[in-house]
């Protein structure tokens, strides 16, 4: 019965008391953060108040100090990365991190690759052709045949999110600031891509960005994370109007 | 598999064509062949550690003298057959390089390197100072596989381990595996964080290249006849490195054009003694700065530019360039 009470609350995703320190800092500080299945949820903050960490603990890159993360009622907090993917979780960097020397489509087959690996195998054809309708949908099929390293900052940032869909099952993509430096263009491609994805296959969105106006078209709720605790929770025009978030963003 | 059956044929015809090699060469170049071919199967497994999954290890060296104090020992003391003393060679690398991957998993680049060199150095030693067992730098005598040291025989042999090798790894690159391993290399953590069961296929790359060096090295000491520390030296390392280097890190045909020119180009230049691995660190240090793709990678860029200006060429090259 341990998995069944956040598995009953209906939360894709729920973190409890979920702390992590480096030496004296207190990074991420008794964290409760809940996402309801098929959200598109911002995570914003001033710089330094825990949204990457949260990150990179919710992928499993960092390993919690304390508390707990459940992914539809199981608890994912002591798994390695690639386990946590298996699960349905994938994540983009706020500095792309591609494979370089693979060429754009090799980067996107990369998790249908490694599917196989966890006993998941697809047909070739299947995975082949949905890297293409992703490659696509991110406006990047005609460079497929490109080595990574060559694509220019937005171009990587798009191949993430592209590679990104690629896990399968997918139920919740982790974006840690997805729009910063790139191109209108591409920040509007990327956020026709969220809604998307969002409205045909349900994928929950957990997006960390400090683009306010961008977040405020996609996000129908925020959640304000300051010193590495949770400060508020809500709509936009409830947070505006929150005195401690006011606070945190402008001092005293 | 209708891609690795064209593949064996491939390898067999590679076989024929230079199956007639020893007839039109004297026994010494015979030998200076056989030593290449050798050092072909070091190079390859390397690159697929080094040059495929950015493991750099120092000890890939020690891994052919495992093979070939195993079998040799084997033989030796429990009087079993030269194949089974080989196999036997093969599996201990496999478990030493998957622990040795264990322990050097969380390690990155030059930790990596100085663990690797570290153990490398202990076995060295280890093989010198037992020498109730090994014979120490007194050498020990490894029956010779076809009872003769003439090389001729081995040359059949060592031809056709290497066309199995460019095989085993060429397969290895083009599998899923190969995209982990080059994943891996490329961003460690993205890799793992796509679903990459990083720690695995790091200790799966380091088992199989200790396999690659611990059946060329058995064979080679059946072939050479006396088994010292010597060739487990850093030099011997320093030598595969230089091989891959030379060649082109990260190409496919890098070891095998490294391996070659490199051990005929030493043979050449055997009256020049030490002074050959400073010509041959200056030769690293000019590819590593101006051609990072080695003389594949130089060869490459001569062909396009040969092609730029003969149409004809061009057509002849193209398909090459059609890969994904």
């Amino acid at each position: 019965m341990t998995s069944a009470p956040g598995a009953a609350d209906g939360w894709l995703l729920e973190t409890r008391g979920l702390t992590k320190q480096f030496g004296g800092l207190v990074a991420v500080d008794g964290l409760p953060l809940t996402l309801r299945a098929g959200e598109v949820r911002g995570l914003i903050g001033p710089n330094g108040s825990g949204k990457t960490t949260t990150v990179n603990l919710l992928s499993g890159l960092y390993r919690a100090d304390a508390g707990e993360i459940r992914l539809r009622g199981e608890r994912i907090d002591r798994l390695p990365p690639h386990l946590i993917t298996a699960r349905g979780v994938a994540r983009t960097f706020q500095i792309p991190k591609l494979f370089g020397n693979m060429t754009v489509l090799e980067n996107a087959m990369v998790p249908a690759l490694a599917a196989i690996d966890l006993g998941r195998p697809r047909p070739r054809a299947d995975i082949l052709d949905r890297a293409r309708r992703l490659l696509a949908l991110l406006t990047l099929d005609e460079k497929r045949h490109d080595v990574a390293k060559e694509l220019s900052g937005g171009q990587s940032m798009l191949l993430q999110i592209a590679r990104g869909l690629m896990v399968s099952p997918i139920h919740l993509f982790l974006m840690d600031e997805p729009f910063a430096g790139v191109h209108p263009s591409i920040k509007d491609t990327i956020m026709e891509t969220i809604l998307q994805m969002n409205r045909a296959e349900g994928v929950t969105f957990l997006i960390v960005s400090h683009e306010m106006a961008t977040l405020r078209r996609l996000c129908p709720s925020v959640s304000v994370m300051h010193e590495g605790q949770l400060i508020a929770e809500g709509s936009f025009e409830e947070i505006a109007n929150h005195a401690v978030v006011v606070e945190a963003y402008l001092g005293r | 598999m209708p891609r690795f059956v064209r593949r064996v044929g491939w390898c067999l015809l590679a076989y024929a064509a230079f199956a007639w090699l020893p007839w039109a060469a004297s026994e010494y170049h015979t030998h200076v062949l056989v030593t290449s071919l050798y050092y072909v199967v070091l190079a390859i497994g390397w690159n697929l550690l080094a040059g495929y999954t950015g493991q750099f290890s120092l000890a890939h060296h020690t891994f052919a003298g495992v093979g070939a104090y195993t079998s040799a020992l084997l033989v030796l003391y429990a009087g079993a057959p030269i194949l089974v003393g080989i196999v036997a060679g093969a599996l201990v690398a496999a478990a030493i390089g998957y622990g040795l991957g264990t322990l050097c998993l969380r390690m990155r680049a030059i930790y990596l390197a100085l663990a690797t060199w570290a153990f490398a150095e202990s076995l060295r030693l280890l093989v010198t100072v037992e020498y109730q067992i090994t014979r120490g730098d007194l050498g020990l005598a490894a029956p010779f596989l076809f009872s003769t040291p003439r090389p001729t025989p081995y040359y059949f042999l060592f031809l056709g381990l290497a066309l199995a090798a460019v095989l085993a790894a060429r397969q290895i690159v083009d599998s899923r595996v190969g995209s982990y391993m080059r994943a891996i290399r490329d961003d460690e953590e993205a890799a793992a964080v796509m679903g990459v069961d990083t720690f695995k296929w790091k200790r799966f790359v380091f088992a199989v290249s200790a396999v690659f060096a611990a059946v060329a090295g058995g064979f080679q000491g059946h072939y050479v006849g006396l088994l010292s520390p010597t060739p487990m030296k850093f030099n011997e390392m320093a030598i595969i490195v230089v091989m891959v280097i030379v060649g082109g890190l990260r190409t496919f045909p890098g070891p095998i054009v490294g391996a070659v020119f490199i051990e005929v180009l030493s043979e050449a230049l055997r009256a020049w003694g030490e002074v050959r691995m400073v010509l041959f660190a200056l030769l690293v240090i000019l590819i590593a700065r101006g051609y990072p793709g080695g003389l594949v990678g130089i060869s490459g860029a001569l062909g396009r530019r040969l092609a730029a200006r003969i149409p004809a060429l061009a057509a002849a090259l193209a398909p090459s360039q059609l890969r994904d």
